[in-house]
């Protein structure tokens, strides 16, 4: 919780105290705007192969010294670029762009969330669909208010220690971790992802813990992505996350009772495919963020007619 | 400053900062809706060639 004095910001940087009122400088002003495949959000369960407009403005109220995105993320909104695009304009451009999509990304929706919650509301009667990719720190009533215009999320759950929060993103574990049963709780699909960071998160017992306490409160049917660490920012002394280690993540998961685990940000065939948890045929190929085959028939398996967790049409 | 002195305001110190973290946890936390600036305290731009793909991871 940020106290915010006269004229100051809070640390996200982008809400500041003017004259005792709460205002938010980014709104309506994203520093990107782009066109992806919802497979690099990751969302592997919701319209597979679908093109997503995707945007954000800059700030976040996390610090994580790893962040992928720090040059947008931890910039001061004096010091950045924007460009003009309020609400009702970024529908028309997503329309406009053909797609059905749209997501609040690369930074995080929840310090933007007055322009996340408009454009959401306007996308939704516009029938456009929301995604949004965050670290789900956020208090209970704003969320549940927002998550009645949202259709998926990705949430990052960057550890399952109180300690990584604090030491590593400046933050705590309980109000994710609420976030993410709120969201599945609502109704709205849900995907975990994870970081693997060399010794800091990728012991097995936390993966382990990690994993069981997904498959505890969210289920066994929720995507989980382990993601490779790329040196960056404040933490270019640790090495990228190895295959092996990712692999072995997997691994532990599916131990757990995890049926949908996958790996990202390094290659690797069997991680990024998709599977029956029932019978374990092939069901969806992918290479990167490409689609080669999806064998999936109105949601379920073509051969043992398993319901596969997900939004496919 | 005599050492009966000192532990005075050290004491009322720590009961000032106590009242306050008591004062900060106990207030209901309530929702509140930021309104925007009219003026982006950056630079603008264009928007740019929105059909690429992003080069931020997400």
């Amino acid at each position: 919780m940020c106290i915010i004095e006269q004229g100051q910001s809070g640390d996200c940087r982008v809400r500041i105290n003017i004259d005792g009122a709460l205002r938010t400088v980014v709104y309506g002003y994203p520093c990107s705007m782009a066109i992806d495949p919802i497979e690099k959000k990751p969302l592997f369960h919701f319209l597979p192969g679908s093109k997503i407009f995707s945007v954000a403005t800059v700030g976040c109220n996390l610090h994580c010294r790893n962040c992928q995105n720090w040059e947008i993320s931890q910039a001061n909104p004096e010091d950045s670029e924007a460009a003009f695009c309020p609400p009702a304009k970024l529908v028309v451009i997503t329309k406009s762009s053909r797609c059905s999509l749209l997501a609040y990304t690369y930074t995080e929706p929840i310090i933007y969330y007055e322009y996340t919650y408009d454009t959401a509301k306007l996308a939704r009667e516009a029938g456009i669909r929301n995604v949004l990719v965050t670290a789900g720190y956020i208090n209970e009533e704003p969320w549940r208010r927002l998550l009645k215009y949202v259709d998926a999320i990705t949430l990052d759950l960057k550890g399952i220690t109180e300690d990584f929060y604090r030491d590593v993103c400046s933050a705590t574990l309980k109000p994710v971790q609420n976030a993410l049963v709120v969201a599945k709780s609502c109704g709205v699909e849900v995907e975990v992802s994870n970081l693997v960071i060399p010794t800091l998160n990728d012991k097995p017992e936390e993966i382990r813990q990690l994993a069981r306490w997904v498959r505890a409160n969210l289920g066994g049917e929720t995507p989980l992505h382990f993601l490779g660490f790329i040196p960056r920012f404040k933490m270019r002394n640790l090495p990228p996350t190895s295959l092996e280690t990712l692999e072995s993540a997997r691994g532990i998961a599916m131990e757990e009772g995890m049926d949908y685990v996958y790996i990202g940000n390094v290659a690797s065939k069997e991680g990024q495919n998709t599977y029956c948890p029932g019978c374990k045929k092939l069901l969806i190929e992918r290479s990167w963020h490409a689609i080669l085959q999806n064998q999936i028939k109105e949601g379920h398996c073509p051969d043992c007619g398993k319901e596969i967790y997900g939004v496919w049409k | 400053m005599t050492r009966r002195k000192f532990i005075q305001v050290l004491a009322k110190t720590g009961a000032g900062i106590i009242a306050g973290v008591l004062w900060i946890a106990g207030v209901p936390r309530r929702f509140v809706r930021a309104r925007p600036v009219k003026k982006y305290p950056g630079s603008l731009k264009s928007m740019g060639d929105v059909s690429r793909g992003g080069k931020w991871s997400g």
